[in-house]
């Protein structure tokens, strides 16, 4: 829509944009094209992703990593790879671990970039992985806490409100099973069972946190009595 | 004779099958029995006994049946697997009418009725066996058919259907229809609440409960045009008869087969064979006379086939009594009555019967042609608004019934007019776009949301039996197959590698059946996806399977148990 804006150099890497907020990708749009990268294409949802990232010969993409339900960022980088076989690949996300998001994830593609949103402090560093993506490096692996997919499944779980019974069906596991992988959980992330703290609402903060959101309670609206 | 199939069937699997013995045609068979004692009335040293004639009767059937029973048992018994000979089926029900023949001879005379004689008992049996003979293998024929057609008809209506609700779904219409239904429940429910003396919150609850039970109702009193052409059973029985000729040949036959045993017993047997000849003649006549009527006027066939068989009872009854029959009037009557039911039964039976073979063979190419899209779109509608209008009941009932309670007592509190209306107008208004928010309830609907995110990466097609969608699934059911679905699309495309997926939901008496198809790698090559396969297993009670097909890509399927 807006391409004809852009005045980037001839010789401007071709990006495109993958990101459900429409907040981000507006601004990572103007943030890259200030260090002469050129946006080419921006989608919200696989669907339009791969057409686009085809009509605009994209030779990197950034994916944000959960575009809601559905496939992920992931899932769309490998549906993109599959007809532009050598664009570069960046995953921006707030998870600092991808597995956090679902248990079943497919593999990061090979080669790209993952760059978590919090620790992104300088733009440069965004552009050094773009750059980089596009060379075949891995210029930065995914991280990965320090649980076990068990624990981060698990602690997922948990978050969502289930209990632990609830948990060890879903996991077809035994509920005292479930409970030590919780206890292991809370000691690995330094929560401490001492009493002052619920444990379980403190294991389900430390999740949200991991997965870059912030915990603001819900504004509930209490009908008239 | 076998090389004729009829409706896919071979005339064997037809006769021989699961219909050569059933107690359906044994109902249908009671009130001929009944009425076919009369024909034996014949000599009385007492006079008339109706009691004894009607003990008679009864021991008839009672040899029917038992003669059912125990063919079902032994000879028939696993005709559902294997059909029998058609001449097996003729030989059974040769046997039962012997065996009625000799029943109701022997009742009759041991019972003081008429005198024993051993012609009377030979000519009984010989009718008997000719009429049973011809009977079960018919029977059975006209049963199977029209079950065959009707499932046949049932299968494939099923499919337009499902085909169609989702085309209309596509069109929007079937938002329109919800919204008209929706606005209708709404204008329903107002119109309770402004009537009402809201002050009761009990009166409010029972007014919306009833509210809510009068429009489940209400989807069950809705069939009351016939469409034009009507595909259903009766509607092809109804067209047969309309327009076709009389078979006469399987019209003389049937009826001289259930003549020759009474007329031979009543007027001896050179008399008998005359007064037969006679009346078959006679009626051959009529026959061909109807016949022509109908070719040439084919809208007035009811007139037409009326008529001549008034002729043709005229006819044949009354003259071939007064010239062959000695007994007195009072004992014949019952025969000249029975035979006024009995030929026209067998002219409507026979005309029926050789039309809706051939009607129900066109209207079944037909439906598989599409060429009645018009009442398979209108059947497709009629399901949609029949769900509907289930759904807002059932959200009447249950999910807007306690707001609607609670906005009832803040009603009665309220002496302005103006903002009681608005009010009211307002709670009609919740209960309209609880009606309108569809995808809650349908299968359907909720799957295709699941795969609209991965449009782009997998082309998901999406099949949901009717029978699902008909009735209300449990929501931990509902939850489950969206849970799977969900997995399955994203394990066929992550580990498979697929770009096309088949979802296939099916229903079966003891669950759900989920079966879904990619052209990905296969199994071998996927990776072992943790959570998708344990959600299989606790899903699932006897398990689920993933193979190869042969086709490339892999099958997955399993059942959750209801």
């Amino acid at each position: 829509m807006s391409e004809a804006e852009a005045v980037p150099s001839e010789d401007a890497l071709r990006v495109m944009l993958v990101e459900d907020d429409d907040f981000t990708r507006v601004t990572l749009r103007a943030a890259l094209e200030k260090f002469n990268l050129q946006v080419v294409a921006e989608a919200a949802d696989a669907k339009n992703a791969i057409t686009k990232a085809v009509e605009a010969r994209a030779q990197v993409g950034i994916f944000d990593l959960d575009l809601g339900p559905g496939p992920t960022g992931i899932d769309v980088a490998n549906g993109v790879r599959r007809m532009l076989p050598d664009i570069g690949v960046v995953i921006l996300t707030s998870y600092e671990d991808p597995r956090l998001l679902s248990a079943s994830l497919a593999q990061v593609p090979r080669g790209a970039g993952y760059i978590v949103k919090q620790s992104l402090v300088d733009l440069d560093f965004l552009v050094e992985a773009v750059v980089g993506s596009l060379q075949g490096r891995d210029s930065t692996q995914a991280p990965r806490v320090d649980l076990t997919d068990a624990q981060i499944e698990t602690l997922r779980l948990l978050a969502c409100g289930l209990t632990n019974s609830e948990i060890a069906r879903a996991r077809v596991v035994e509920v005292k099973s479930v409970e030590q992988t919780i206890s292991r959980t809370a000691k690995r992330l330094g929560i401490d069972g001492d009493g002052t703290l619920n444990q379980r609402v403190a294991l389900a903060r430390a999740y949200y946190k991991l997965v870059g959101s912030r915990m603001s309670p819900d504004v509930v609206e209490f009908p008239p009595s | 004779m076998n090389s004729r199939r009829v409706l896919g069937k071979s005339l064997r699997e037809h006769i021989g099958g699961r219909w050569a013995i059933s107690w359906l045609l044994y109902l249908v068979n009671v009130p001929f029995n009944m009425l076919a004692i009369t024909t034996s009335i014949r000599t009385e040293p007492q006079g008339l006994q109706w009691w004894g004639w009607l003990a008679v009767a009864v021991a008839g059937l009672l040899a029917i049946a038992v003669g059912f029973f125990v063919a079902d048992y032994t000879i028939l018994r696993n005709r559902r697997v294997r059909p029998v000979a058609i001449w097996v089926v003729a030989a059974v029900g040769a046997a039962i009418g012997v065996f009625r023949g000799a029943v109701v001879v022997l009742s009759s005379s041991s019972l003081g009725l008429q005198p024993f004689a051993v012609s009377d008992l030979i000519n009984r049996m010989v009718a008997g066996g000719l009429l049973g003979a011809l009977a079960l293998p018919t029977g059975a024929f006209v049963l199977s058919v029209l079950t065959t057609y009707r499932s046949q008809r049932g299968r494939l209506i099923e499919e337009k259907v499902s085909m169609e609700r989702a085309r209309l779904q596509e069109r929007g219409q079937v938002q329109v229809l919800r919204a008209a239904l929706a606005e209708g429940v709404r204008e329903e429910v107002t119109s309770t609440l402004e009537g009402l003396d809201t002050s009761d919150p009990r009166e409010v609850s029972e007014a919306i409960r009833r509210t809510s039970h009068r429009i489940w109702e209400d989807d069950n009193s809705s069939d009351a045009d016939e469409p034009e052409s009507d595909t259903r059973v009766r509607g092809v029985l109804w067209t047969a008869l309309k327009g076709n000729p009389i078979p006469v040949v399987p019209v003389l036959v049937l009826w001289g087969v259930s003549a020759t045993g009474t007329t031979i017993a009543a007027n001896g047997l050179l008399w008998g064979m005359v007064n037969l000849a006679y009346s078959l003649t006679a009626l051959w006549i009529c026959l061909v006379l109807a016949n022509r009527w109908i070719r040439a006027r084919p809208a007035q066939w009811s007139l037409a086939v009326g008529s001549m068989l008034l002729v043709a009872y005229l006819f044949v009854s009354p003259i071939s009594y007064l010239l062959f029959d000695p007994r007195p009037p009072d004992l014949a009557l019952p025969v000249l009555v029975l035979n006024a039911f009995w030929l026209p039964l067998v002219v409507v039976l026979v005309t029926v019967i050789s039309g809706a073979i051939t009607s129900s063979e066109i209207v079944l190419a037909n439906l598989s042609s599409d060429v009645n899209q018009v009442q398979i779109s209108r059947e497709a509608l009629e399901v949609e608004r029949d769900a509907a209008l289930r759904e807002l009941a059932a959200q009447l009932h249950g999910t807007a019934h306690s707001p609607l309670v609670a906005g009832s007592a803040l009603l009665a509190g309220m002496n302005d007019d103006d903002a009681r209306r608005r009010l009211v107008e307002q709670v009609g208004k919740a209960v309209a776009q609880i009606g309108l928010r569809d995808a809650s309830g349908s299968l359907v609907v909720s799957l295709v949301e699941i795969a609209e995110p991965w449009t782009g990466l997998v082309d998901v097609q999406v099949e949901v039996d009717p029978l699902l969608e008909a009735q209300s699934l449990p929501d931990s059911v509902h939850r489950t197959v969206d849970r799977i679905v969900e997995e399955a699309i994203a394990n066929a495309y992550r580990h498979g590698g697929a770009n096309v997926v088949e979802v296939h939901v099916g229903f079966l008496p003891e669950g759900v059946e989920i079966e879904v198809l990619d052209n990905g790698v296969g199994i071998e090559e996927q990776a072992q996806a943790g959570l998708g396969y344990r959600l299989f297993g606790t899903a699932t009670a006897d398990g689920w399977a993933i193979e190869n097909r042969a086709s490339g890509g892999a099958r997955l399927r399993l059942t959750i148990p209801n």
